[in-house]
């Protein structure tokens, strides 16, 4: 810094006319003007807005400040804690089940073979076609009448009825936990396929030759050179699970009975069905809060600020 | 050993696109065979009438270039204003420098969703909501404090050398950062630009929030109401509007697919 400002002091040269030569001493700021605006305008005062709004009862003319009455109404709400439940169980289901499936997958990718590259292709393919599109495909893969899935099952004899994929309460949870490991998936076999082919060669090789076998040299070489991968991977699931929305809103809307409901899907309802701004800024404060907690989490866990 | 696993990949390759590979083929084929049963995976009668019936029955056209506006201009807005603050940040100190680089880096521990109901708000009395420029600005908040930390690590990996021998003949910072710098960092434009793009083509939280008239839907959002038809769902529509709405994303991503990943994970990594 100190090395950067003393160069920039050396090459500040006097320029023909004064007004050109301030302009260009305050090139600096200049140039991030537009982003600051952004910051400040776009993200620091809407930030301080959602707050406010969370202490009031907002009225298009007039808000009434009524103090903590949203949060109360907010932790008294039955269907806010279904909705923070479900959030925690989609998270734990895709931070554990979809992280080892993740890292098996990576293991399979990481071959030179051509079947290794199309398997590669294959489960990137979800993060490209973006959730709402994958959303539809699945709706249509989940219906109870001419669904494939059911059709199937019911050609190979396993269920004689047809299974209510995502109108029954006990179904639709766990058809969201397929889609959204189905979803997530890519991104993070993709980072553990990276972390893998920075491992040397050379230590399978000797390994090998010592005797060890794919199982040894899992737990000895890989699973230790990869644990950075897998702390990165565990983080980014961690905090995109809280924000997933998109599919469980397209396929079941929280329903049947707010079996599937998540936070964001009751932030939604309060604000863009009730129009109760006040109070679904309350459960975006709240929100706001449970994810920074995470980040922070994360940059203390992962040992440097995020970026 | 090697075979068996080859078999195995591919096994699951498939499996893993059967959802992707029955949207295509349901949106191939005519109405009656989409509902006979047993279901089969080839259409008999391979027809184009589904993608014809969605754009009757919803705009998709307009859905498209709602999309492609949006998309383009959000893209191009993030990499003027990340170039520049990047560019700052890089090379020029300033008063409050550390600061803003500071509110930066914590606005990326901000969810959005916390900022979409002030923000409905604020565009409502900009009467922004309904118009492609509130997604703009929402997408260009969204996306922004990534695109600046990408610019700022490229422009620091960059030798001064050039740019202060511009200097010494009398360039001024605006015209090293346009004619020098900038030119150098094509990589890093491709690379953030691709992923805006992406991302701003598939978002739809805040469009659904932002927009409630046809005219100025995009995609996602449009595609996701077709499920509300009074109608009942015409799953032949839908399966081929899907494929639509996920054309250029694939073809992008077939084209450039190693910029594209190496976008998408380091976005991921921000949090």
């Amino acid at each position: 810094m100190s090395v950067a400002s003393q160069q920039a002091a050396r090459l500040r040269r006097p320029r023909g006319d004064s007004w050109g030569a301030a302009i260009d001493r305050a090139a600096g700021f200049l140039l991030s003007t537009p982003a600051l605006a952004v910051l400040v305008g776009l993200m620091l005062y809407p930030l301080l807005y959602a707050i406010w709004l969370s202490f009031v009862q907002w009225r298009p003319a007039a808000s009434a400040w009524i103090g903590l009455a949203n949060y109360e109404r907010l932790f008294a709400d039955r269907i806010f804690w279904i909705g923070l439940g479900n959030t925690v169980f989609y998270t734990a289901w895709n931070v554990s089940a979809g992280t080892t499936l993740s890292l098996s997958l990576a293991l399979l990718m990481n071959r030179p073979t051509m079947a290794a590259r199309f398997l590669r292709l294959a489960i990137f393919m979800p993060a490209i076609i973006s959730a709402p599109v994958a959303a539809m495909a699945w709706l249509w893969v989940f219906d109870s009448d001419y669904g494939l899935l059911n059709q199937t099952l019911a050609s190979l004899g396993l269920f004689e009825t047809p299974v209510p994929w995502l109108n029954s309460p006990f179904h639709a949870r766990w058809s969201i936990v397929i889609v959204n490991i189905w979803l997530g998936t890519g991104l993070s076999s993709i980072l553990f396929l990276a972390g893998l082919q920075d491992i040397p060669k050379e230590l399978h090789e000797s390994a090998m030759l010592d005797g060890a076998n794919a199982w040894q040299r899992f737990w000895a070489i890989t699973f230790p050179l990869i644990r950075p991968t897998l702390l990165v991977v565990l983080v980014i699931k961690l905090i995109g699970s809280f924000k997933t929305f998109d599919q469980i809103f397209i396929m079941t809307g929280g329903g049947p009975l707010y079996r599937s409901e998540t936070i964001l899907i009751y932030l939604y309802r309060q604000g863009f069905e009730y129009f109760d701004f006040g109070f679904a800024a309350a459960v975006g404060v709240v929100f706001f809060m449970i994810v920074a907690a995470l980040s922070l989490a994360q940059s203390l866990l992962l040992g440097r600020s995020p970026k | 050993m090697r075979a068996l696993l080859d078999a195995v990949s591919l096994a699951i390759a498939l499996l893993w696109l059967v959802p992707l590979l029955w949207m295509i083929s349901t949106a191939f084929k005519p109405n009656p065979e989409i509902f006979r049963l047993p279901l089969h995976w080839i259409p008999e009668q391979p027809t184009l009438e589904q993608f014809w019936s969605s754009l009757r029955v919803a705009p998709f056209g307009r859905y498209y270039a709602n999309s492609l506006f949006v998309g383009g201009l959000s893209t191009l807005l993030t990499l003027l204003f990340a170039s520049m603050a990047g560019y700052a940040f890089a090379r020029l100190p300033f008063r409050g420098r550390a600061a803003l680089l500071g509110g930066m880096l914590s606005s990326t521990m901000i969810p959005f969703q916390v900022l979409l109901i002030p923000f409905f708000i604020l565009m409502t009395a900009l009467k922004l909501v309904n118009t492609p420029y509130g997604l703009v600005l929402a997408y260009v908040a969204l996306y922004l404090p990534f695109a600046v930390f990408m610019f700022r690590a490229y422009f620091l990996s960059l030798p001064r050398e050039i740019e202060e021998s511009a200097r010494i003949d009398g360039c001024s910072w605006f015209g090293v950062y346009w004619r020098i710098a900038l030119p150098l960092a094509r990589p890093t434009i491709a690379a953030v630009g691709i992923y805006t793009f992406v991302e701003a083509w598939n978002e739809f939280f805040v469009a659904l929030v932002l927009t409630n008239r046809t005219a100025t839907r995009t995609l996602p959002v449009g595609l996701a109401l077709l499920r509300n038809d009074v109608n009942g769902i015409s799953w032949g529509q839908v399966m081929a509007g899907s494929v639509m709405a996920c054309v250029p994303a694939i073809i992008v991503f077939l084209l450039l697919q190693r910029q594209m990943i190496a976008g998408l994970s380091r976005g991921a990594v921000k949090g």
